[in-house]
């Protein structure tokens, strides 16, 4: 089979013309990018010239041989060029190459010299040719006075292979069989001045010849990679995204182990071994050629070449252009199409032969039987076995010959066997590949000479010295003779059968002599007891280590903080323990440098700090209380006296309170401007002045109901008022917002509901302020997070419950998924374009969304009239409070007894109120609609209506009553169903099965939103299904029966999904099973009797109406005792700083209400199990119920971000160090949660104390250590123990039963240790 | 695959030619060294070839590679992978025509590392089923035999669990030996991974 003809290719031409051409056409063209290095083709060519003037000043000339021994850099490649361009030939040596190994294969060329760098110069002493440093070659800085004097026949490069005579045996290329190559391959591969080119492999490895001189051919750039991250997947991908590199040649076992897309490369080029079909199919892309090569060293680098193509087998292709493949019998006689014999190659890139070799360059270099002329007259024998299918491909299928594979390596056991022989001490010597610890290894057999005892340590030493670590054996056995056959020679089948004396390396103990050997050294002492231990031994050839015992290895040593990045990649490329344990020092080292070093913690700052909080929380307070005692006020000043009307009283405290409601976002502007100004991006002390501006600032943007804004044109408007910059045409759902002055939102962006952007956190004693940046037309989907110094580019997106962590961006045009975020192969629905309208239309529905929000509030407070009508009746017709002498405490129990029918009249209401306006609207249907449509103005008009019911009808949910309420929505809920907390529902389009369970915080059918338009789509959660808290289940998802969606999970897509199946994380992960908590009967679980449901819907009614009690009761109280200050003083200071007083004391109150709450009807929690229908549970879900509604929004938010939170929750149980930093309320069971001395609690994260299960719950502890950062949205599951100083990234689950090593980093759900950047 | 669709021989019970794309599985008794053992093992594998071939013993195209053996060409117009495994005087055997096959056994046993080891390797999902596992040791062996003989199917070493892991379509097999040797053999097919993908050049 032959390439194609391709005579153009064919050119009298020399290595150093192709660079010279190049330097001339694009002298300013980069050619060479080292580090902060960039060096010009110009510059590369006059470094090469000046390389060559010195070189040939010392002789170097046409058809000699110079070695190149330099480390891996711009300078090689000088050198490189340079002694081309002096007429000789390079013949290149691996930086770990034996000194001995360089002499020989030196002596083997004849070499009349060789180059190196400076630092090198002291090791290569005692060489027999003379050696000379690159600096020393540059600094002569004279060209060499006439053109390179090299013809196109002339050698251009020596690689030496391992040969079977005890000597390597050096492969010889012509200028012009590789110049042929590279024109030949490039024609396929398409390579140009455009590319940027990694540059990875070693110049000893002929592949290095696809990067760097076709390359050089074309003009493109080359990106050398540093010797760290050759070999270290995860940084590679990193850097060939940064670098914007385009090309990419790899061994296909390196790109098998990049997780990363590698979006970014057009092209990959694999070769040096077998590529395994899955690999190709998950690198074949639209937009990317990925090619496979195949050839022997003696063939020019390579002979042929497929393009692999999606769901195509992966061959070695066809020929390349001018090259010719053929499949031989043992006779050497060309094999019909389908036949499997040995490979060969001919054509123009075959090699000139092995130097100094004649024999064995004319027993594989033979004859072609296919020859058509001298060009094509011998043929390469590859000792490889193939066929060729009519018409091509051709399949390799290993090799033929004697030669064997050691860890990939091709080796040649008679040159190890001749080396071996040459040793003192040593008689005869052979070396076989049998099985020695569970693996294939090299195993020598050694008669010592007469009167000689060489121990395997000196034969180890010494073979050391001249041949590769890979060539060398794992094992010497000292016999008396070796068993030989009839004919005398060396019988390899007995030996390779004869039993061993494995004894260990040593017999005295090793001391070790750092702290990084002493663990590695405890760590394998617990996996190889009684085994001596020494640096120099290998852990797979001395200890007989398999991969189950470096993956126990690396576990172990994974424990320590220090090593927590150590991959099993480390142990099988180290092998050596001295080795490891020198990987193992690299990695503390380079972990110890990226760790943020912790700011000191002032203990007198943070008591300043507390104290100036402690002044402005009474405003908050009493702007909190203003909302809903104004109204109140005022509905009672105007009734009580003879002919005043309700209606007018009723008309007026509606007023009032819309006024006070969005009089709210006008104060919370002006005071964010005027206490906090503008925030810049920095790092700054924790309880510092810029952190007590920017928690004065969160008060004030968290103070008005924004809710009320979602999705409207007000929404941006408020934005920029606070500092944020918003372009047009921008839908912005509900958010969180760390510092408004950091975020930048671009035209026709579209933010979901509840994402967070966390670009303000605390982090190792500093608040760290950055910005976030959103694109054009970019979408946020709802549940995502982003943290400070982030980046979405145009058009790109963030998918639903997704974090991306601080300092990362997404590039134009991606989707990325999951936490942590990483880039999918999703393409978004084409959508039509963006409907436009308007001005006057743009500005007619802005005020219609105004008037929603502003019946949308009155919703929830009307109901409250006839609460009033209702006291204000019985109180006239009994004990007349308001004109009696009555004491507070009496009066306050008295209206506290009358507000609990009130309260649940109001609740009656509300619930009627809002069932009707539903009912009046036309019914949402699915579908696609414009963002000004009615039908988007109904659907998020159905959002603040649930919205505000989460916050004014909190305990509702999570009771026997809130399927009833869902009902009244429009949801379709089932029977048995439990709903707690979810958001984000389209009741009329979501179905909740029979039995199933939606915990807190889950997100359920949430909307599809980009582009200016909405996608509404049915959502169904099957019977018995259970949604985790703070789950995330996009609209059109329908969950089968009995389908667990983990807590904090994006659920599947649908055709993922089966009954019965167990879902977690983000992306989701099918786990095998689920816990199955037994004992429990389903009376207490799933059928309860009707007396149990009647204790439980007791309980929870009392639940529901006690918080709402509470305020009609305080209200009420407040007006008794403030009213007549009123009266005295007017409506100034002394009434302001009254009802500051009384908010504060009301606050204070509720609290302890509930701490007195949670002692008396749980006590002490404990771990335990619980099912759903029990007295404790309806106990403790109340206890829950009324520290969210009553607790958190009457004091503890205020006190977020204050050193007073810790003291509040240790009232109630929770165990807390000194200093530490809370931001976050999100605590249930409060007896089981330990925080250490300085832990960090960013934002609505939070310990999980408690799950329920199969309608069982199910309570455990949660130990957070000291200094510990938690992220925004991280959640800890219980039984898990977080160790002190980790580190957990945003959106982060910490699963079950976790014990997470001190001093590390995780992140993700479920958390994964993040390997940090610089970390090898 | 279901189990009963895999038989189990134990040699010298000869197996059957199998169709292209089942695999056999073939259970060695060996001696305690390994050494011995994989000899054991070769030794049945060439008298099932030399069985399936019609070829003598000296004629098989077999090729002893750093993976193992590795049959050469073609057997009854289907290619041929091999995959072998021992654990407790137990040499495994699997052969595959027409698909690539990884086979591998462990004998169930308790570490103090073991969670950690499923975490960094096996992955969350794995760490949670040992933690409800009634015998979690037997789990583990499960899960790791499953993990091995799913990269030794791809011709793949060891590398660590990762969410961005793309795992790919496989058939598998798993039993626990009921006797006495504790054993746990899995046993991937993967019908769709290239035999030429499979040979190191």
């Amino acid at each position: 089979m032959r390439g194609s003809r391709r005579p153009d290719l064919l050119r009298p031409e020399i290595l150093p013309d192709l660079l010279n051409t190049t330097a001339k056409c694009r002298p300013l063209q980069p050619a060479l990018i080292w580090g902060a290095r960039t060096i010009a083709y110009g510059e590369l060519g006059e470094a090469a010239a000046l390389i060559a003037g010195a070189l040939g000043r010392r002789g170097a000339m046409t058809g000699q041989v110079l070695g190149l021994f330099l480390p891996r850099g711009a300078e090689l490649l000088l050198a490189q060029a340079g002694i081309s361009g002096s007429g000789s030939a390079w013949l290149p040596f691996d930086a770990g190459t034996p000194l001995e190994r360089i002499q020989v294969c030196l002596a083997s060329a004849q070499a009349k010299g060789l180059v190196t760098t400076r630092a090198w110069l002291p090791r290569l002493h005692g060489l027999s040719v003379p050696v000379w440093a690159v600096e020393d070659l540059l600094a002569e800085n004279k060209p060499l006075g006439t053109p390179c004097p090299a013809q196109p026949d002339d050698p251009a490069y020596v690689i030496f292979t391992s040969g079977s005579t005890g000597t390597p045996k050096g492969i010889v290329i012509s200028h012009r069989s590789i110049c042929h190559f590279l024109r030949s391959e490039n024609a396929v591969l398409g390579i140009t001045e455009k590319d940027r080119v990694y540059q990875g492999f070693s110049v000893a490895f002929d592949m290095s010849f696809e990067e760097i001189w076709i390359s050089y051919l074309v003009g493109a750039t080359l990106w050398i990679a540093p010797p760290a991250l050759v070999g270290d997947p995860d940084a590679l991908a990193q850097t060939l995204a940064r670098e914007r590199i385009t090309v990419l040649h790899a061994v296909p076992t390196l790109v098998s182990l990049i997780q990363d897309p590698l979006s970014g490369v057009r092209l990959i080029n694999l070769g040096g071994e077998a590529c395994p079909d899955a690999l190709a199919q998950r690198l074949v892309r639209p937009g990317r050629a990925v090619f496979n090569t195949y050839g022997p060293t003696e063939t020019s680098v390579s002979a042929s070449l497929a393009e692999l193509k999606a769901g195509e087998p992966v061959t070695i292709g066809l020929p390349l252009p001018n090259y010719g493949m053929l499949v031989v019998d043992e006779n050497r006689r060309p094999l019909p199409a389908g036949a499997v014999g040995e490979l060969c190659v001919f054509g123009p890139g075959l090699a000139l032969g092995y130097l100094g070799m004649p024999q064995l360059t004319a027993e594989r270099f033979v004859a072609n039987p296919l020859a058509t002329g001298t060009a094509d007259a011998l043929m390469y024998l590859t000792g490889d076995l193939a066929r060729i299918d009519p018409g091509g491909p051709v399949h390799c299928l290993g090799r033929a010959d004697n030669q064997v594979k050691i860890r990939g390596f091709r080796v040649e056991l008679d040159e190890i066997s001749a080396v071996l022989n040459a040793q003192p001490g040593v008689g005869t010597g052979a070396v076989v590949v049998r099985p020695l610890a569970g693996g294939d290894e090299l195993v020598a057999f050694v008669v010592a000479a007469k009167n000689e005892r060489p121990s395997g340590e000196t034969l180890r030493q010494a073979l050391a010295a001249r041949l590769p670590h890979y060539m060398l054996p794992a094992h010497f056995e000292m016999v008396a003779e070796l068993p030989r056959l009839a004919s005398g020679k060396i019988n390899l089948g007995a030996l390779r059968s004869l039993p061993l004396q494995l004894k260990a390396a040593a017999e005295s103990a090793y001391v070790p002599q750092s702290e990084t050997e002493a663990v590695l050294f405890a760590a394998l002492a617990k996996l190889f007891p009684g085994r001596v231990l020494r640096p120099a031994a290998d852990f797979f050839d001395d200890l007989g280590g398999h991969s189950l015992l470096v993956a126990r290895l690396v576990s172990r040593l994974r424990q320590d903080g220090r090593y927590a990045s150590l991959s099993v990649q480390d142990i099988y490329r180290e092998r050596r323990l001295g080795a490891i344990a020198g990987a193992m020092a690299a990695l503390h080292r380079q972990k110890a440098a990226t760790m943020p070093a912790r700011a000191k913690m002032s203990t007198a700052r943070r008591s300043l700090c507390g104290l100036a909080q402690a002044v402005v929380i009474p405003f908050f307070v009493l702007l909190n209380m203003a909302d809903w005692l104004a109204p109140f006020f005022v509905y009672h000043y105007f009734t009580g006296d003879p002919g005043d009307r309700i209606w007018v009283a009723v008309l007026y405290s509606l007023a009032t309170f819309v006024v006070a409601r969005f009089l709210n976002f006008g104060v919370a502007i002006a005071g964010k401007w005027l206490a906090a100004g503008r925030l810049r991006p920095g790092r700054y002390p924790l309880w510092g002045v810029t952190y007590f501006r920017w928690w004065l600032a969160g008060r004030f943007f968290e103070l008005p109901d924004v809710y009320l804004l979602a999705s409207t044109p007000w929404m941006p408007l408020y934005l920029r008022a606070m500092g944020a910059r918003v372009g047009r045409d921008v839908m912005i759902d509900t958010i969180s917002l760390g510092a408004p002055d950091l975020l930048t939102v671009a035209d026709g962006a579209s933010i979901g509901t509840f994402v967070n952007f966390e670009n303000a956190r605390v982090e190792a004693g500093e608040l760290i302020l950055g910005p976030v940046s959103i694109g054009r037309e970019v979408v946020v989907e709802s549940y995502a997070v982003m943290e400070n110094d982030t980046a979405i580019g145009e058009s790109a997106q963030l998918r639903g419950q997704s974090a991306l962590a601080a300092g990362r961006s997404i590039p134009a045009g991606e989707i990325w998924d999951g936490a942590p975020a990483r880039k999918t192969d999703r393409v978004a629905e084409i959508l039509p374009p963006r409907p436009q309208i308007g001005f006057a239309r743009r500005w007619a529905q802005a005020l219609v969304f105004g008037a929603a929000a502003i019946v949308v509030s009155v919703l929830f407070f009307l109901p409250t009239f006839p609460a009033f009508m209702l006291i204000d009746w019985v109180d006239a017709h009994t004990l007349d409070i308001f004109d009696s002498e009555l004491n507070p405490a009496a009066a306050f129990g008295f209206f506290f007894m009358l507000a609990i029918p009130a309260a649940a009249l109001f609740v009656v209401c509300t619930a009627l109120v809002t069932a009707a306006l539903r009912w009046l609207l036309p019914h949402q249907q699915p579908g696609r609609f414009s963002v000004h449509s009615f039908a988007f103005g109904r659907k998020k008009f159905m959002a603040q209506i649930l919205d505000g019911s989460l916050r004014e009808l909190h305990g509702l949910y999570a009771s026997v009553y809130a399927p009833t309420w869902l009902r009244c929505l429009g949801v379709k809920v089932g029977r048995n169903a439990e709903v707690s907390t979810a958001e984000g529902m389209v009741p009329e389009l979501l179905e909740l099965g029979d039995d199933s369970f939606i915990a807190d915080g889950a997100m359920l059918g949430d909307e599809e939103q980009r582009g200016g338009w909405m996608i509404l789509q049915p959502t169904k959660i099957g019977s018995r299904s259970f949604v985790g808290n703070g789950a995330y289940v996009p609209d059109g998802t329908v969950v089968p029966d009995d389908v667990l969606i983990g807590v904090q999970t994006r659920a599947p897509e649908n055709d993922q999904m089966q009954p019965g199946q167990t879902w977690m994380g983000s992306p989701p992960l099918l786990l095998p099973a689920r816990e199955q908590l037994t004992g429990f009967p389903e009376s207490l679980s799933f059928r309860p009797s009707p007396l149990r449901r009647v204790g439980r819907g007791l309980v929870e009614a009392l639940r529901i109406v006690l918080p709402l009690a509470l305020v009609i009761a305080a209200g009420y109280l407040i007006i008794i005792l403030v009213m007549p200050l009123a009266e005295d003083y007017g409506w100034g200071f002394t009434v302001a700083n009254a009802l500051a007083l009384a908010g504060c004391v009301y606050g204070v109150a509720s609290f302890l209400f509930v701490v007195a709450l949670k002692w008396v009807l749980v006590g002490r929690y404990r771990p335990r199990a619980a099912p759903m229908w029990t007295a404790f549970v309806w106990f403790s879900e109340a206890v829950t119920n009324l520290y969210e509604s009553l607790a958190v929004p009457n004091l503890l938010d205020h006190l977020r971000g204050t050193p007073a939170l810790p003291w509040a929750l240790r009232l109630l149980g929770v165990k807390i160090g000194r200093g530490v930093y809370l931001n976050t309320t999100d605590i249930t069971e409060f007896d089981c949660v330990t925080i250490g001395d300085e832990a960090e609690l960013n934002s609505l994260c939070g310990p999980q104390t408690h799950l329920f299960e199969d309608r069982v719950m199910k309570i455990g502890l949660v130990e957070i250590g000291r200094r510990v950062t938690v992220g925004p949205r991280a959640t800890i599951l219980y039984d898990t123990q977080v160790g002190e100083g980790v580190r957990l990234g945003p959106l982060t689950l910490v699963a079950k039963g976790e014990q997470l090593p001190a001093h590390t980093h995780w992140e993700g759900a479920p958390a994964a240790p993040v390997r940090e950047a610089g970390e090898a | 695959m279901n189990p009963g669709e895999v038989s189990i021989y134990h040699w010298p019970q000869m197996p059957a030619l199998p169709p292209a794309g089942r695999s056999v599985l073939v259970r060695v008794s060996t001696d305690d060294t390994r050494a011995v053992a994989r000899k054991q093992v070769r030794s049945a594998l060439g008298k099932i070839l030399a069985n399936w071939s019609g070829l003598a013993a000296v004629e098989l195209p077999l090729l002893e590679t750093e993976q193992g053996p590795v049959w050469r060409g073609c057997l009854a117009g289907a290619s041929l992978d091999i995959s072998l495994s021992y654990a407790a005087n137990e040499g495994w055997l699997a052969l595959c025509r027409g698909a690539a096959v990884g086979v591998d056994a462990m004998v169930i046993g308790v570490f103090p590392e073991m969670v950690d080891v499923a975490r960094l390797y096996l992955g969350p999902a794995v760490v949670d089923s040992l933690t409800q596992a009634a015998d979690p040791a037997e789990g583990f062996a499960q899960a790791w035999t499953a993990r091995e003989a799913y990269l030794k199917c791809l011709k793949r070493g060891l590398v660590e669990w990762s969410p961005a892991e793309i795992l790919l379509p496989v058939e598998w097999f798993s039993v626990t030996l009921e006797d006495a040797t504790g054993l746990v053999v899995a046993m991937a097919t993967g019908s769709h991974i290239c035999q030429d993908a499979m040979i190191m050049l």
